[in-house]
């Protein structure tokens, strides 16, 4: 056999290799990431967590089966009658859950490779980017499908003892895992071209947000434009909550809906978010492939002016690495160009807050003016479509912008001292006699600093309201009031979580998780709680209700909003009624001084962990 | 300057430095030798107190890392193997971040940072941004950083890592220089020939224990017990064996072996002289065409050191 012969069979031969389906999410890359999963304690404490929560929403719900139930025949009737509710329990806590957990097991994927240098050795292997990209996308689909499976007992026994229809089962997790599925797409994406975790995370969940629910802004845009009603049929197509609803709808015995059912519903839904998988994996495959040529020049893609250095490296007609599997040759790529030399700055007296007040908030200017550009005409849309003086345009724009707050001062604060020690900066500021509390709160206030800009559109909107006389000008007061209260608690929490979790994802996820507990779950376990033992009429569950509602800045804003667009100013909550102004603000500034009561308490609990955590000995 | 009683730090059942004492003087470079994973990096980190030690004493100065962390950064500069570096920031704000942590007054901050830029010739990357620097200038720079409030004492954990052959004998030279400068330096590293250039002392550390502290001289004269000199002799009237009794009647000279034409001269314990033997050669009318005394590397030291020590 001569040389090119073999050449030519061993080239064949990969491509088979290549092609063949099980080679391509199970291969060596997918074997590493399932091993690393198992050394790592998080995926059993996110299991443990999963699986906790799980445990306890069936226990409440069985305990208040087995206390309402008078003997033997009742007991199977309550569990019938209980089934479909716990089902439906289920099913949306398995959405929302693996839902956030997908991006925080993919967003860390090629992170973690850039971070320890091993892209450029994996560039070396013969390796396609598709075969990469799979592999870490299967290994992470496989931990989330051992979550959804902890959920498999209790399931198959609603379905055996409760009468809960399979067809209910199959097709919640349809939606539940093709949306798990879509969001690990999106954080794999995201987990290439972020260079920051935190940054990532959010990007990660905006993104799927705007996917799910853009299409229904484009609809509402549709029907202002003229467009029939029937339109809004494929809503549920589109958005996995809206699509669950509607199936849980309909086992628990509501209507509504397309005209083509429920089936139609989750099949499509589960098509659309497939498709959109399809297409984060495939821009994932080709843009490694890229990567991976930078990379092996030597080049960080992530910095400011990297578009220039990219395109003189990419200039050269070099064939693409992973087309064919093989890296470039290195010959192919031109050196890059040396990064510009900038006049230096004059550094303050206290120079990491000096640093992090430096941090920009945007990577480039393009970045900043087409961010901008792009949310104003949304604001401009909004405005020529709806009454200044409808309350819901306030909503439209004031909730997603906290929630977008509200994430970013969760994810943003935890980056503090998780990206010193990944960059293996914090030993180096340890040695000097800068203090801990001076580092700790100099990192804080960084943290506040780089979260202006949302706050800033959502003043620019409520200012221009109060102006133009829509809204009562108090509300900029209890706007300012309650967001400082939130962001200041998340971002106290975020700096110490930092301090405490190595991994920046997982101490940006924890970060998220205090909130979402705070301000989502635990007013839905008291609503859990109330609904499955309502026997329990003597509980205090309004005043409780009312005190969570109230120290919730989701909340606290829909009623400022409210209130401020009343011309008697009454402000309104579940369970009190209304009240008002005045006692309205003296609540909302309690609950905003006891949120930076307990954020100055847990900075300085994080100056005295700073020193045993980062090992000071003094 | 640093003195370090007993001391053991452990990592759960690992035994990182074990009942280490070593003392290191003004203007001292001591080189720490040992592998991978000797203790080297734990002894640095517990004088720099980023480590507590389990039990022990270490002072630096006089100070004690239990007590005195913060009056010890003040005296103290330590280079970690791996330099960490901010992105956003340039070189001259580099080094300017550092000297406003230390401390250093606004006014004098300028002038500190161009003369470590000078000392250690970053002045022409001043304005390159930190990142962008190659690994070579990226370890100047570490080594501007740690001198930039002039510390009494060096910690530099493997400085030379990674450098090229040329970026080796800067650093090198640099070291020298600032011993020179009176500074108290502790190197560490596993490439010998580097440190026995520029060291005064060396401790060989392995697996936590100190096998030897000591001077450099110390090291070598224990390696070679008693000194060997190689001779070459051109075909002359006297034949070789005569040459070497001639020379055995010296009682300075323990040994001589003959073979084709070159003698081996060991010479009697705790002589270091040559020229009583050229003397005595010559003397003897041998015609000398070579005359080598045998050079130790710090390679032989340390193989001689700790050959069966921790057996």
């Amino acid at each position: 056999m001569t040389a090119p012969e073999t050449h030519a069979r061993l080239g064949f031969r990969d491509r088979v290799e290549r092609a063949w389906p099980f080679s391509l999410f199970f291969n060596p890359v997918f074997q590493k990431e399932m091993r690393a999963a198992g050394h790592r304690s998080g995926t059993y404490i996110a299991r443990g967590i999963y699986g906790g929560l799980m445990f306890g929403i069936v226990t409440i719900a069985l305990v208040g089966a087995v206390i309402e139930s008078q003997g033997a025949s009742s007991d199977a009737q309550a569990l019938q009658q209980l089934a479909p509710l716990m089902a439906v329990v289920l099913a949306w806590f398995g959405l929302f859950m693996l839902a956030f957990i997908a991006p925080v097991m993919t967003v860390p994927a090629f992170m973690d490779e850039r971070r320890r240098r091993t892209l450029p050795v994996l560039m070396t292997t013969p390796l396609t980017s598709a075969q990469i990209v799979c592999a870490k996308l299967a290994s992470q689909t496989i931990q989330l499908l051992i979550l959804a499976l902890l959920g498999l007992p209790v399931v198959l026994g609603l379905r055996i003892f409760g009468g809960v229809p399979a067809s209910f089962l199959l097709q919640s997790n349809a939606i539940l895992l093709s949306a798990a599925l879509l969001v690990s797409t999106i954080g794999l994406r995201f987990s290439l071209y972020r260079q920051r975790s935190d940054v990532a995370i959010v990007a990660a969940f905006v993104t799927a947000a705007f996917i799910q629910f853009g299409p229904i802004l484009l609809i509402g845009v549709a029907q202002w434009a003229g467009a029939s009603n029937r339109i809004l049929v494929v809503m549920p197509i589109t958005c996995s909550p809206i699509a669950l609803a509607t199936i849980t709808a309909e086992l628990m015995g509501g209507g509504g809906g397309p005209p083509w059912g429920s089936a139609g519903i989750w099949l499509g839904h589960t098509v659309y978010n497939l498709a959109w998988s399809l297409i984060f994996i495939l821009t994932t495959i080709l843009q490694l492939r890229r990567v991976l040529r930078l990379e092996g020049a030597g080049i960080n893609y992530l910095k400011p002016g990297r578009r220039e250095r990219r395109r003189a490296a990419l200039s050269l007609d070099a064939p693409a690495p992973a087309a064919a599997g093989a890296p470039a040759p290195p010959e192919s790529i031109a050196p890059p160009p040396p990064a510009a030399d900038r006049h230096p700055r004059e550094v303050g007296d206290r120079p990491v807050l000096w640093r992090e007040l430096r941090q920009a908030t945007f990577r480039t200017r393009r970045g900043a003016i087409l961010t901008t550009a792009g949310l104003a005409i949304v604001i401009l849309i909004l405005y020529s479509r709806i009454e200044i003086n409808d309350v819901g345009l306030h909503m439209l724009i004031a909730i997603p912008a906290l929630l977008f707050i509200l994430l970013r001062a969760a994810a943003g604060s935890t980056a503090s001292f998780t990206s010193e020690r990944e960059s293996r900066t914090l030993e180096t500021l340890l040695t000097t006699p800068l203090s801990a509390r001076e580092i700790v709160w100099s990192k804080f206030l960084g943290a506040l600093r780089r979260q202006w800009y949302t706050p800033a559109i959502l003043f620019t909107h409520l200012l221009l309201m109060a102006a133009l006389g829509a809204l009562h000008p108090v509300i900029l007061l209890h706007t300012a009031i309650i967001l400082a209260g939130a962001i200041i608690f998340l971002s106290a929490t975020g700096i110490l979580l930092g301090l405490i979790i190595r991994r920046s994802t997982t101490a940006s996820i924890a970060n998220i998780c205090v909130g979402l507990i705070l301000w989502a779950g635990l007013p839905g376990l008291l609503a859990l709680i109330a609904e499955f033992l309502s026997f329990t009429r003597s509980f205090p569950w309004e005043p409780i209700g009312t005190f969570l509602f109230m120290i919730n800045p989701l909340g606290q804003l829909i009623s400022s909003i409210e209130g401020a667009s009343h011309s008697n100013l009454a402000y309104g909550s579940p369970g009190f009624g209304t009240y008002p102004l005045w006692i309205f603000t003296l609540f909302m500034l309690a609950s905003s001084l006891g949120y930076a009561l307990i954020s100055f308490a847990l900075l300085a609990l994080s100056a005295r962990l700073f020193t045993a955590s980062a090992g000071r000995t003094s | 300057m640093i003195e370090i009683r007993n001391l053991r730090k452990k990592f759960g059942s690992l035994v990182a430095v074990d009942d280490l004492s070593l003392s290191i003087g003004e203007g001292e470079v001591f080189g720490f030798i040992g592998p991978n994973g000797a203790g080297k990096s734990t002894t640095m980190k517990v004088l720099a107190c980023l480590l507590k030690p389990d039990s022990g004493s270490a002072k630096v100065c006089g100070l004690d890392v239990n007590k005195d962390g913060d009056r010890i950064r003040r005296v103290l500069g330590y280079m970690p193997d791996f330099l960490g570096v901010y992105e956003d920031l340039n070189v001259d704000e580099y080094l300017q971040f550092f000297a406003s942590a230390f401390r250093i007054e606004r006014r004098r901050r300028r002038a500190v940072v161009d003369s470590v830029l000078e000392l250690t010739d970053l002045t022409a990357k001043k304005r390159a941004p930190v990142d962008s620097l190659s690994r070579g200038m990226q370890q100047r720079l570490g080594i501007a950083r740690v001198l930039i409030h002039e510390p009494k004492v060096l910690l530099l954990d493997e400085p030379a890592s990674g450098l090229d052959p040329r970026a080796r004998i800067e650093m090198r030279s640099l070291i020298t220089e600032l011993a020179r400068m009176g500074k108290c330096i502790m190197v560490s590293s596993h490439i010998l020939t580097e440190l026995g250039e520029m060291s005064t002392s060396i401790g060989i550390i392995e697996r936590g224990k100190l096998l030897y502290a000591g001077s450099l001289d110390d090291a070598f004269a224990r390696v070679r017990g008693q000194e060997r000199i190689a001779v070459g002799l051109e075909a002359g009237p006297v034949p070789p064996e005569l040459i070497c009794a001639s020379l055995l009647k010296d009682a300075r000279v323990a040994r001589v072996d003959h073979q084709n034409g070159e003698l081996a001269v060991e010479l009697a314990a705790g002589e270091h002289g040559h020229h009583f033997l050229l003397e005595a050669l010559l003397a003897s009318g041998a015609r000398i065409a070579s005359f080598k005394p045998e050079v130790v590397k710090l390679e032989d030291a340390f193989l001689k050191l700790t050959t069966g020590a921790l057996q």
